[in-house]
């Protein structure tokens, strides 16, 4: 009776140690294609926490750069979260994602105008190439 | 997008980022106002100096429509995405 009970015992305990372990209850278990990791965002940016690892920012700080914008608000932004001099223009300026794409092949018409960074009215660095999904208009003035 | 390049300032020099700000409220701009020491104006003409105010027309992808030329309405609507 009692070697009955124990074989059971044992088969039991045999078995659970068998079962795949889940330690996030998401019912797909911890190897594999559990992509519990992916659905947390520890520093709430907006970001999770395994896309952070893939730019390489920290996943533990809202604001890799400490330049005063989250991390998940410079990817949508179309800014570098891992560069504190990369950030959205305080005058509110869209910043297109082909900023960084553009190749310039020179100055005169029908040619792609080469970028320029210039400091603008509110103390930003402002890029030509940052309206690359605009049209822009340069108007060159002076005071006097 | 409009976007002024200041060259100088009364004094001849690059204006300043208060300069700027005050241009930019002087005349309600609520776009890019810079300050053009470069002055990057000049790279869109073929003269070799720069009359002001000049006019350059990019289009989208940074393609160099009207450079240092005549800009009028219907250019702008036609480059427009």
């Amino acid at each position: 009776m009692w070697d009955m009970r124990l074989g059971l015992w044992l088969s039991v305990v045999i078995l659970v140690g068998c079962l795949p372990v889940d330690s996030d209850k998401d019912t797909a278990g911890d190897s594999g294609s559990d992509t519990a990791s992916s659905q947390v965002d520890t520093d709430g940016d907006g970001l999770m926490d395994d896309q952070e690892e893939s730019l390489g920012t920290d996943p533990g700080v809202a604001d890799t750069d400490g330049d005063g914008e989250s991390d998940g608000d410079e990817v949508d932004g179309n800014t570098n979260p891992l560069d504190e001099n990369d950030h959205a223009y305080e005058g509110g300026w869209s910043i297109a994602a082909c900023r960084d794409a553009v190749v310039s092949t020179g100055n005169g018409v029908g040619e792609t105008a080469e970028d320029f960074s210039l400091l603008d009215q509110f103390g930003d660095q402002v890029r030509l190439h940052s309206f690359c999904e605009s049209a822009v208009w340069l108007v060159g003035a002076a005071f006097w | 997008m409009v976007i002024t390049l200041l060259t100088e300032n009364y004094e001849m020099v690059p204006p300043n980022q208060e300069e700027l700000a005050l241009w930019a409220d002087e005349y309600q701009q609520t776009f890019p106002v810079l300050s053009d020491g470069d002055p990057v104006a000049l790279r869109f003409t073929a003269r070799g100096s720069l009359s002001l105010p000049s006019h350059t027309l990019i289009g989208p992808g940074g393609e160099v429509l009207i450079a240092d030329g005549d800009v009028t309405e219907e250019d702008i609507l036609a480059a427009l995405p």
